[in-house]
Order: C-alpha cells, then sequence, then structure tokens
C-alpha cells in the first residue's frame, strides 16, 4: 500500500500527486502521525501561521471511509496561529469518506491564493473555482451554496467569518455543526483565502483485503451495539458528562471559579432528553453522539457536552434552548465553542472585575451572542478576544493571566481540575495546548485516589495519550468505542491488517503514539527555542491559587509543588529532558534522529 | 437515609436515577440496590466521595454515587 498526498499549491493554482511508500504508513500510519511528519518537514522555524509559508493538511489514514466503526474522521493539521506550534484537530463528516473515494488519503494545501476560492477535488481533477460569492457567508449558507452548486453527493468543509477574520481559534466546519481544528485551522484556511474545499470520489478506497474487512466489520458493529452501555449512550452521547461532572465538582462554572452549577439539571442531559429531537453523527458510525433539540430561536442544533459546559454552565447560562443559540451562531461563524465560551466568560469575569468598561456579567444570554459575534467579527473587545485569553490579558493586565483558562494559548476545555491533579496533568501535556481529546482520565482519578500526585495516574495518562492522540488520531478513527461501550482493542490491529496488509499490534501502535508525541513536541521546541520552558505545560494559577468554595470539593485547589514533581516524573517516563524536551537517546529509540540537529541548536538533549 | 446517586447505564439496570433507603446496619451496596444486578467492572463507586465498590457497606447518612466509566466529551 502506497500513501497517495495530494499536493495543492494555492499561489500558482496547480496540482500534483506524491505517492509515499509503505514505510510511512509504518512508521506514521497517517492522520496525526503523517501531518505531524509534514508539518516537522515542510514548515520552517518561525514561518507565519498566517501567511504563504504555513501548509495545511487534511488527511484520512488507512481506515478512514472503509467500512469499519466511526471511520468517519480526518485530520486537519498546520502550525497554529494560536499556539504558534503544531496545530490540529479531527473532524467527523462526508469529506472525509469522499477525500478517499477520490483516490487520495491526504491533501497538503500551500501558498496563498490571491482572491477567495473554493477547490473542488473530483477524483484526480482538482479544480479551483471562484468563491468571491461564498466569502462572508456563514458556514450554513456557505454549505448550501456548494450543494446547490456541485450537488448533494460531496462531501465539504469550509470556514465561516471568524475564518475569514483570521479568529485565532477559527475552526474548520462541515454539516452544520460537525467542526474539528480549534487551534486555528479556521484562521489557516482564511489566510489562504481558502473559502471551502469539497471532495467527490467514485473510487473504492484501498483494502488490502476487502472481503476480510467487511466481514469482521459486522461483528465489529454488533459488538458496540450490543454493548451494556449502548442504549443509555443513544440516549444522551455525552451529555451525560454534565451531571457526571456536577456530582463531582469538576463542571466549569463561571470562568471555571467553581465546580458545581446550581442550574445544572436544567442544562443536563436528562433535560436535553426532553427536549430531543433526533440524533446526528460521523460517518460509519452506529453510536452517534450529536444529540438535536430546538433552540431558542426554534432552530435545529447539535448539542455534544463541551459546547454546552463551556457555553451554558461557564457562562452562568441555565437554559438549554439558549446554549443551543450560543452553539449555532459558534457553528455559523466557524467559531471554536470551547475557546469562544472560554473568550466570553474571561470578558465576564472581567467586567465584572472593572477590567473593562463593558455592559456584560455571568449569566447575560444576550450579552453573550452580541460577543461571540463581534468576536467572529472582531468588532469592539471581540476583536482583542480574537486573540484569545492569554493574549488579552496580557492587555488588560490586573494578574488576569491568572484566570485566562488556556495552556499553550489554547483555552481548556469543560473540566475543571482544582480536585483532580491527573486530568490537571493531561491537560497541561496534551500535544496541542489545553484540550481533553487524548487523555481524559477523571474517571480513573475518582476510582483511583482522586487527590493523589500518583504515578498510576502517569501511567494512565501515558496510555490514553498512545493510543487515543496517538493511534486513534492516525486510523484515522473516533476513539469514543474503546471506553463508552467497551469496544475491544483487538478489533484495532485485525482492521488494520485487513486494510493494509500491515501487521502491527498494539505495542507497535503505542510506540507511534510515543513517535508522534515526541514530533509534535520537537515542533513547539523548534517554534520557541529558548522561550521554551516546563512551564509550558502548566495549567492557569486559578487551580492553584484559588479554591473551590462550593460543594463536597470545597477547600480543594492544586498543589504547585506537587503538581511540578508530578510532571517531571511524567517527563522521566516519556525520556525527555527537565524542560519537556525530547533528548537525544528518546528521538533515536524512535526513528526521529532527523530532528536532533536543529533541536541541538537551542537545547542540551 | 443512604442517598444513592445513579448516573449513565447504571441507572438503567437499577430503574431509579435517584434514591434514598433507610439502612440502619452496614450492608454492602449491591444488596441494596433495587433492580437488575450491576456489573463490577462497568461501574465507578463512590461513598462519601471516596472510591469504593459494589460490596462496600453503607448505613446511616452514606451518599453513594455510582457511574459509568466515560472517556470525556
Amino acid at each position: 500500500m502506497k500513501l497517495r498526498l495530494l499536493r495543492v499549491d494555492l499561489s500558482a493554482r496547480n496540482s500534483e500527486v506524491e505517492e509515499l511508500d509503505q514505510s510511512v504508513i509504518e512508521k506514521y500510519v497517517g492522520g496525526r502521525g503523517l501531518s505531524s511528519k509534514l508539518i516537522w518537514d515542510e514548515v520552517e522555524k518561525g514561518t507565519d501561521p498566517l501567511g504563504p509559508g504555513n501548509k495545511l493538511v487534511m488527511a484520512g489514514g488507512p481506515l478512514t471511509g472503509l467500512p469499519v466503526p466511526s471511520s468517519g474522521k480526518m485530520v486537519m493539521a498546520a502550525k497554529s496561529p494560536h499556539t504558534m506550534g503544531y496545530g490540529d484537530g479531527n473532524i467527523g463528516t462526508q469529506a472525509s469518506v469522499q477525500l478517499r473515494k477520490t483516490g487520495h488519503d491526504a491533501v497538503l494545501f500551500e501558498g496563498i491564493s490571491e482572491d477567495p476560492v473554493w477547490v473542488h477535488v473530483d477524483d484526480d481533477e482538482v479544480v479551483f473555482k471562484d468563491a468571491s460569492d461564498l466569502w462572508g457567508k456563514d458556514t450554513y449558507q456557505k454549505e448550501d451554496m456548494l450543494y446547490e452548486k456541485a450537488g448533494k453527493n460531496i462531501g465539504a468543509v469550509m470556514i465561516g467569518p471568524a475564518g475569514e477574520n483570521l479568529v485565532k481559534y477559527a475552526t474548520i466546519m462541515s454539516e452544520r455543526g460537525r467542526a474539528g481544528g480549534r487551534t486555528g485551522m479556521g484562521a489557516v484556511m482564511g489566510s489562504k483565502k481558502l473559502a471551502a474545499v469539497s471532495f467527490n470520489g467514485t473510487q473504492t478506497p484501498y483494502m488490502e483485503d476487502e472481503q476480510r474487512l467487511r466481514d469482521m466489520a459486522g461483528d465489529a458493529y454488533q459488538e458496540i451495539s450490543d454493548s451494556e452501555d449502548y442504549n443509555f449512550w443513544m440516549r444522551q452521547g455525552t451529555m451525560l458528562a454534565v451531571q457526571l461532572c456536577n456530582t463531582n465538582s469538576t463542571l466549569p462554572v463561571r470562568n471555571f471559579s467553581e465546580g458545581i452549577f446550581e442550574d445544572a439539571e436544567r442544562v443536563d442531559g436528562k433535560a436535553m432528553e426532553s427536549m430531543k429531537e433526533g440524533k446526528k453523527g460521523c460517518p460509519n458510525c452506529n453510536m452517534q453522539c450529536g444529540n438535536m433539540i430546538m433552540d431558542a430561536e426554534d432552530e435545529e442544533i447539535e448539542l455534544d457536552y463541551e459546547n454546552v459546559a463551556m457555553l451554558g454552565p461557564n457562562l452562568g447560562i441555565g437554559n438549554l434552548r439558549q446554549v443551543g443559540v450560543l452553539n449555532k451562531l459558534c457553528d455559523q461563524y466557524g467559531l471554536d465553542t470551547i475557546s469562544g465560551g472560554s473568550s466570553v466568560a474571561f470578558a465576564m469575569e472581567a467586567a465584572q472585575k472593572g477590567l473593562i468598561e463593558e455592559d456584560i456579567e455571568f449569566g447575560d444570554y444576550e450579552g453573550a451572542k452580541q460577543l461571540l459575534e463581534d468576536i467572529s467579527l472582531r468588532r469592539g473587545i471581540g476583536d482583542q478576544l480574537a486573540e484569545g485569553t492569554k493574549r488579552t490579558a496580557k492587555q488588560w493586565g490586573n494578574e488576569s493571566e491568572g484566570w485566562a483558562m488556556q495552556i499553550k494559548n489554547l483555552e481548556i476545555s469543560a473540566y475543571n481540575c482544582y480536585s483532580l491533579p491527573g486530568m490537571a496533568l493531561a491537560f497541561g501535556t496534551s500535544p496541542i495546548g489545553g484540550h481533553h481529546k487524548d487523555s481524559w482520565v477523571i474517571a480513573w482519578e475518582l476510582e483511583n485516589d482522586r487527590s493523589s500526585y500518583s504515578d498510576g495516574k502517569i501511567e494512565e495518562i501515558l496510555n490514553q495519550q498512545r493510543k487515543r492522540g496517538g493511534a486513534f488520531e492516525s486510523f484515522t478513527t473516533c476513539r469514543l468505542p474503546w471506553i463508552e461501550v467497551g469496544f475491544n482493542l483487538d478489533w484495532y490491529e485485525k482492521m488494520f491488517e485487513a486494510a493494509t496488509g500491515i501487521s502491527q499490534t498494539w505495542d507497535d501502535f503505542d510506540q507511534l503514539g510515543d513517535r508522534i508525541y515526541a514530533l509534535v513536541r520537537s515542533i513547539f521546541a523548534r517554534e520557541y527555542g529558548k522561550n521554551w520552558s516546563n512551564a509550558m505545560d502548566v495549567p492557569p494559577d486559578r487551580w492553584f491559587d484559588e479554591e473551590l468554595t462550593e460543594g463536597e470539593h470545597a477547600g480543594a485547589s492544586l498543589d504547585r509543588e506537587r503538581f511540578m514533581d508530578m510532571l517531571k516524573r511524567y517527563y522521566d517516563r516519556r525520556g525527555w529532558t527537565d524542560q519537556g524536551v525530547p533528548s537525544s537517546e528518546t528521538l533515536k529509540e524512535l526513528g526521529l534522529d532527523f530532528v536532533i540537529p536543529e533541536l541541538e541548536e537551542n537545547f542540551d538533549l | 437515609m443512604v442517598s444513592f446517586k445513579i448516573l449513565g447505564s447504571a441507572s438503567e439496570a437499577v430503574g431509579e436515577t435517584e434514591l434514598e433507603i433507610e439502612v440502619n446496619e452496614n450492608k454492602p451496596i449491591r444488596e441494596i440496590l433495587p433492580g437488575e444486578p450491576l456489573k463490577d467492572e462497568l461501574y465507578i463507586v463512590l461513598v462519601n466521595g471516596e472510591s469504593a465498590d459494589l460490596d462496600t457497606p453503607v448505613s446511616g447518612e452514606a451518599k453513594v454515587v455510582i457511574l459509568p466509566w466515560t472517556s470525556g466529551g
């Protein structure tokens, strides 16, 4: 099997296909693995992430689009304008499936178009279409226009006004609510004047043993739907997490100042079920996680936990239909709901403390609507908040950086960690900034000495980072079936072999995860150089210097000294230096010798 | 009264999301709960905020939370 990489030069408006041999699959698989290698190789240190030198990768993996569970995902990656390091995000959309049906495994966009452009890939044909009429439209409008022009069989991704206006946490959107790339991948598209990308393919993606794959897929889907957790998952999906977090004082409430919310029952999974109109999800998935309700403007909206927590309790808003409107606005503008919610919460707290004169307070639904729009269109203080909470805090001062809830500039997703040292470390060492996707250890912490800073927590974080952040992001498949319904990991060895003809075990996949982590970290270290330190992996001061004041865990906070010791032990287990940079020995073991010379310019490895 | 908060698929097995049951003498959680028996490997059990299991004896004013293994949003 070879990987087919479609290179699209937006400046020259031409394209070519590069075939990558099997050794690339064996070492990097696809998705995040392939993307991180391309970004290391082709995006030089110091490149302006919003300039022509940055490259945007849309990469499926060997399982993407195949008839196996939850395989409708692809990864979108580039140098992040938000974190200024490696950035990516995955998205579940027909575009992932159609990408592979065009006969390509990944697309790499380089250069910058002079005028707004829509790139349509129709099997081997790449068409550069004028997008001047798309530019300025929201993502719902854009998608309708794309379907009208190219037919509803296409799979498409696009940006909204937030991406066009280079908001640092603009996402790439698809299918009215599917979002990916919260590290500002939408802004990278915007900088390239790339309004939309669509795929229409007629080919069957590569399968080494198609019959074997199809035979096992039936059993695999069956295992998922037979799970004892399946029925409840289909009822609430990720929305169960509202109740779970509120019960355990880990909900983000009013800019992460508290962990329980007085109106949690109005925005939790049970409340959602009482309003539920239907479900929505990714292609090839039989455990769809999206739940549809009618929002306060009587329009359909897909709800998931992160969006609800960050736009509800974190803003002091306890009306699920209003939260739905805020979610919809973010989707239409192509604005990340997590960073968007965190930025609005930051402004609400700043107003409360008198740092800004704006008349906005927690619980102010209309004010939140206005501010999300102002951020997307870069109006008023929205222009500052469009740069993210940390950069805004530097302007607003008054020690507000301590409650700018971000790590590596990326706003922390919806888990409040005053009483969760392990989850705080998982956020700190997430490869892209404050994000939960790679490692979510709250359940493990509740089960195993919640308040400890133990080696066991480090091992669990490593285990999840390898599997969720390495393997699943590179296959590229969703990580939810594994834990949520107990889908057996052995399936992935079998499916991978049938798809690629390459026999790999979970030991190999775990090493892939370590390789990706070392490579992504190397990209950050190369970019930051002398400005890099272990402080980049430390959560904001709020979790250390303030305490929860309400609920069973009132008085809880993180211990800075113990956290730093835990971080050091994490680095040791990874074979990284005390400053969190992979050692030369580790890099050699992982086959990443090629990064050593550039890192040695700034680090003693 | 021992209070139970039962989340996710555990609530489907038990048939309730919240319960209050009078338990005067220590008794294992699994013997107190109504409904279908819960499988140990599927759930996390907390008693007064501390990690426990379905065999943990409770009585009096104990607060029990039972939640499924999950992996975040």
